[in-house]
């Protein structure tokens, strides 16, 4: 029944007022990102180095997906291949870590039949870790993980003598692997959190009430009201993380001691900047990799989208009388 | 009430934009008078799909071209010298160029571009893009290569009129240095950075015996002796003590035996680069090395607590300025300054150092002589430059007679051991612009073998190789 | 009868009661691990070098705040080196003029392009929808340099337009507010709106907006903090790197940077002193995060 009666005053006519306020985003948008997209696409399909100004075709997408007859094509790909383990790996750490901390602790916050002592406190501090820059916070984490006897944990060890030798955390590859993940959780659990909550928040308290009354256990609210009304919420946050996932950046950058990235850390969006920023950049390789970066992204964006949204229609609130 | 905070902050955001808005023009208007002559500045290190282009084959082609016809104008109200802002150098040069002088503050002005030379780098490709003025241009030893190689971005001393021959006093391997492939003479360093091995006195006393300066070079004047001491100290300080702090120091210091450049007709060579990896690695498992990391709080600590009997440090790192790398391993301390002294070490150096070079944009060709030739050519002015900051100046005769006493080094000349290992360099012919990124790869693969990322050497070689492949397409590797 | 319901209620509490205290045991933990790293660079920057690099980590503050604060001061340590890379009020004014613009225009466009695609229909909606999920995909570390050389062509460099501007056309706020409306707008006060002869655009910012509002103050944060924390398009693009137009992470990275200014303290203190005022800002909001305010907007 509201279905056609909104339907009827669409066809008044509204589509204009749609076009004008969509319009300041998009002219905002192709007025600063055209140039450096269409630079991009360019740039993918031309040489690197000293061959900046040669069209290759689609060589450079070859060499980095399928490597190729030469030393250089080879170990392009190799290097290529292990940035985009190393971004699975890392994110699924991460994310898995993430996902499950925040939800659980965004259904604890909203359930009104157990309360926590402090819980406005919690919700506020738990977002903190994410407003250090990534340069502090990678920083801090090699002073306390560092690889030396001077790291603190090493140092805190060596003193109760628990080891002999001090702990490589940084050069070693899971270890190195495990510590990014866990710094990426604590930076970002408490802004997963606080999106779930706020896509909860507006769900009315009224319902809860309700179901509490019915009888409803806690899983059951969870799983027939929070989940379904949380779901476009729940898919935003699984995609902007994939996303954020896919081009995790600064801290498997920053995460080193001495001036080598750590191989075991070099993600997708890492191998992009290095060939794109080094003294002698490769633009062609860069960009190509960034174009197939974003063919990933792309396509599990539109998979997880497509799945989730079919059936997720505009919910619309029960009004409370 | 936190609303109304929140708004207040806003507004007072948005009439702060104003101000800075504002001032922003009158500083871009000062400087508009350069407009005229930066042809085509922003196509520089642009990604652009024809400005590599551009600025590749004119490297290649114009650079004999470019000596003669490069005109600069010589009407610019100030000389403006492109620095980072981690350089200290620069900005003391200024003052005492100045001073010397006798000129007004405005006769100079500094702009930094990034922080440190790394970020220089970048910076000032970034920074001529604009309509900045810039005349003179400080380069890092590590990346002189990407300006003078580059003619869109430079021009030549003879620009100014200024020749090598100019030059008789400097050290020869600076020349070689500011000098590209085409023969094109583009920069040249006030100062030179040869190293010698600075190590903690008293330990060596306590575990090795020695008392002079003399005595430890004579145990570390070749790589065998280097390590076989590094063994001896191990064991005589039951485990405590290491004889070198880091690969990094070692490296530097090693990589000056090359007998060929890293690129020959296109060909990457490694000639007695895979050496290394036996050295470093046996000096890794003998405890020779500490292992810290450069650059790093651990570093100064390893050597302030003795864990590491000492590292090679060049010139740069000798003064007693705050921040330098003998003042961190003393904590500026005479207490522990006392404690210190320093040797040749194993072969003849050098580490990094500053030049510098001249924009195309420059439009006070006789001020900008006049600055590099009161720094790399004028003895008097230059004595009285180290005499002032206790650097080590780009000038044979001046720095075979300077004296010194470092505070730091037990009062120890250290002009006099410098001296005698930059007889021990020759760098003619050896210097090529992809050094820098080649050495850094390099240095990763090595680092990668000792930490154990490579199980064997010869992974370790490879993937050297495979990196500077990939870093450069036009090179040959095999 | 009576009995038993006491005893199961009495369980039922007790259940309660378990749970409550496991959840904020765990909470507690959690806390502290979110705060430790904070507290632990707002001590080292009252303590100096030597107790730094001897001590590690220490969980007292030391003596050496003033000291610190007085160093990052002084223009006579390394001929200015502190003073000419980082001050604080400088670098305050220039990240709040930027972030502050950012933020409101990055909430009041985004709100406004997913409203225009919710509460409309037309043709263009899906493909627009579709564009703006394409577009968050964009790794961002290649576009950068693109756009640094339109804004050198166009000569808005040294400028803070292009760091403001930009925040029009944000993609993963738009899709989050797209995504928040789907869950809890209800379009028939739109309709309701319209019977009362309200304008479109009116109904937006009078209706629209306030039942928004945790959306709004969650992205808010966000966007701040995100655009405060930016370091790299401002590096980049205030090309002549006059410290009048620096921002607030290009200061802390000029002095962590630096290899010559190694005086731990102090390099603490000046991390310290950036996070201040994001913290300020975001205990602002996180008000209405808090108290959940969306409530009663429909009812009311």
């Amino acid at each position: 029944m509201q279905a056609t009666s909104v339907k009827r005053h669409k066809m008044v006519s509204y589509a204009k007022y749609g076009y004008m306020f969509i319009a300041p985003f998009f002219i905002a948008y192709a007025f600063f990102m055209i140039y450096p997209l269409i630079n991009t696409i360019i740039l993918s399909f031309k040489g690197n180095g000293n061959f900046a100004d040669q069209w290759v075709g689609l060589q450079n997408f070859q060499y980095l997906l399928f490597g190729g007859d030469n030393r250089a094509a080879n170990a392009i790909h190799n290097e290529f291949m292990n940035s985009l383990g190393n971004t699975l790996i890392l994110w699924a750490g991460n994310f898995v870590v993430q996902i499950v901390l925040s939800l659980l602790l965004a259904v604890w916050f909203s359930d009104v039949r157990i309360k926590i002592k402090g819980t406005g406190f919690f919700k506020v501090v738990m977002y903190l870790p994410n407003i250090i820059t990534a340069a502090s916070v990678a920083g801090m984490f090699l002073m306390i993980f560092g690889n030396s006897k001077y790291g603190a944990i090493n140092s805190l060890l060596l003193s109760w003598q628990s080891i002999l030798e001090p702990i490589p955390f940084i050069n070693d590859v899971w270890s190195s692997r495990i510590l990014v993940m866990l710094i990426q959780s604590w930076m970002w659990f408490g802004n997963t959190m606080l999106l779930l909550m706020s896509g909860i928040f507006g769900i009315d308290p009224s319902i809860y009430e309700a179901a509490d009354i019915d009888g409803s256990s806690g899983a059951n609210t969870f799983f027939r009201i929070t989940m379904p009304i949380l779901k476009p919420i729940f898919i935003y946050v699984f995609i902007t993380s994939m996303i954020g996932g896919l081009q995790m950046f600064d801290i498997p950058y920053l995460l080193h001691e001495g001036r080598t990235i750590r191989p075991s850390l070099e993600t997708g969006a890492v191998f992009i900047y290095q060939y794109f920023h080094q003294a002698s950049p490769n633009y062609g390789y860069s960009a190509a990799a960034s174009v197939i970066l974003f063919v990933i992204t792309a396509v599990l964006g539109v998979i997880i989208y497509r799945f989730n949204t079919d059936s997720t229609a505009p919910v619309k609130k029960r009004k409370a009388k | 009430m936190k609303k109304r905070l929140l708004a207040a902050l806003l507004a007072s955001a948005a009439v702060l934009s104003f101000a800075g808005c504002s001032s922003n023009t009158t500083s871009s208007s000062t400087s508009a008078a350069d407009n005229s002559s930066t042809p085509a500045a922003d196509d520089s290190s642009a990604a652009d799909d024809s400005s590599v282009a551009d600025t590749a084959s004119t490297a290649e082609a114009d650079s004999s071209a470019a000596e003669d016809t490069t005109e600069l104008k010589d009407d610019g109200s100030t000389l403006s010298i492109l620095t980072w802002s981690g350089n200290s150098d620069t900005k003391k040069m200024v003052e005492f160029f100045l001073k010397s002088k006798g000129y007004s503050e405005d006769k100079v002005t500094i702009v930094s571009c990034g922080e440190n030379g790394e970020g220089a780098r970048d910076g000032y490709k970034q920074y001529l893009m604009g309509d900045g003025d810039a005349d003179l241009m400080i380069y890092d030893a590590d990346w002189v290569a990407d300006y003078i190689y580059d003619d869109t971005l430079t021009a030549p001393y003879s620009a100014i009129g200024l020749s090598k021959e100019d030059f008789p006093d400097a050290f020869s391997y600076t020349l070689s240095y500011g000098t590209n492939d085409a023969g094109v003479f583009k920069a040249n360093s006030f100062q030179a950075t040869p190293g010698g091995f600075v190590y903690r006195a008293d330990l060596a006393e306590q575990y090795l015996g020695v008392t002079t300066p003399d005595e430890m070079q004579a145990l570390v004047s070749d790589w065998d002796k280097f390590q076989e001491t590094g063994a001896k100290l191990y064991e005589a300080s039951n485990g405590a003590t290491s004889l070198q702090a880091t690969e990094g120091g070692l490296w530097q210091v090693f990589q000056s035996n090359r007998t060929q450049p890293w690129v020959v007709d296109g060909k990457l060579v490694m000639d007695t680069a895979e050496d290394f990896y036996d050295i470093a690695k046996s000096m890794n498992d003998n405890h020779s090395l500490a292992g810290v990391p450069q650059w790093d709080a651990a570093w100064y600590a390893a050597v302030l607590d003795g864990t590491a009997l000492g590292d090679f440090v060049p010139t740069w790192g000798l003064t007693t300025n705050e921040g330098s790398i003998l003042f961190n391993f003393t904590e500026g301390k005479d207490e522990n300054g006392a404690k210190m002294a320093m040797c040749e070490g194993p072969t003849g150096w050098y580490w990094g150092g500053s030049y510098i070079g001249v924009s195309n944009k420059c439009d006070n060709k006789s001020l900008a002589k006049e600055f590099i030739e009161f720094f790399c050519k004028d003895a008097d002015s230059m004595a009285a430059y180290a005499a002032e900051t206790g650097d080590f100046v780009n000038n044979k005769t001046v720095m075979s007679t300077a004296e010194t006493s470092n505070r730091l080094l037990n009062g120890q000349n250290h002009y006099k051991i410098l001296t005698k290992v930059l007889d021990n360099l020759d760098l003619e012919g050896k210097i090529t612009k992809y050094d820098s990124i080649i050495k850094a790869k390099f240095n990763d693969s090595v680092n990668g073998y000792l930490d154990g990322t490579f199980a064997t050497k010869e992974d370790a070689i490879n993937s050297f190789k495979d990196n500077v492949a990939a870093a450069y397409p036009e090179l040959v590797v095999e | 009868m009576a009995d038993s319901y006491n005893n199961s209620n009495k369980a039922y509490r007790r259940s309660i009661m378990l749970h409550s205290t496991i959840r904020f045991i765990v909470c507690l933990l959690l806390t502290i691990i979110c705060l430790l790293p904070i507290y632990i660079i707002v001590i080292n920057s009252t303590r100096d070098t030597a107790d730094i690099i001897a001590n590690g980590v220490s969980f007292l503050p030391g003596g050496s705040l003033i000291d610190n604060i007085s160093k990052l001061n002084d223009p006579t340590i390394q001929n200015g080196a502190y003073t000419d890379t980082y001050n604080v009020l400088i670098g305050y004014r220039n990240s709040l003029i930027i972030a502050g613009f950012s933020t409101v225009l990055t909430v009041f466009f985004s709100g406004l392009t997913a409203y225009g695609l919710t509460v409309y229909d037309f043709k263009l909606k899906k493909f627009a929808t579709t564009f703006i999920l394409a577009i968050m995909m964009i790794p961002t570390q290649v576009v950068s340099t693109g756009f640094l050389q339109f804004m050198v062509k166009i000569k808005l460099y040294d400028n803070y337009l292009p760091l403001i501007l930009p925040a029009i056309a944000a993609p993963a706020v738009v899709f989050f507010m797209l995504q928040y409306m789907r869950s809890s707008f209800p379009l028939d006060v739109v309709e309701a709106a319209r019977i009362d002869g309200c304008g479109e655009f009116r109904t937006f910012l009078q209706i629209a907006l306030p039942i928004f509002k945790p959306a709004f103050a969650v992205q808010a944060i966000f966007a701040f903090v995100a655009s405060w924390n930016n370091y790299y398009t401002p590096s980049m693009l205030l090309l002549s790197g006059k410290l009048e137009q620096k921002t607030m992470p290009m200061m802390v990275t000029a002095i962590l940077s630096n290899d010559k200014l190694t005086d731990f303290g102090v390099r603490y203190l000046a991390i310290t002193l950036s996070i201040i005022p994001v913290v300020v800002v975001y205990l602002i909001l996180s008000k209405y995060i808090v108290k959940g305010v969306t409530l009663g907007a429909v009812k009311g």
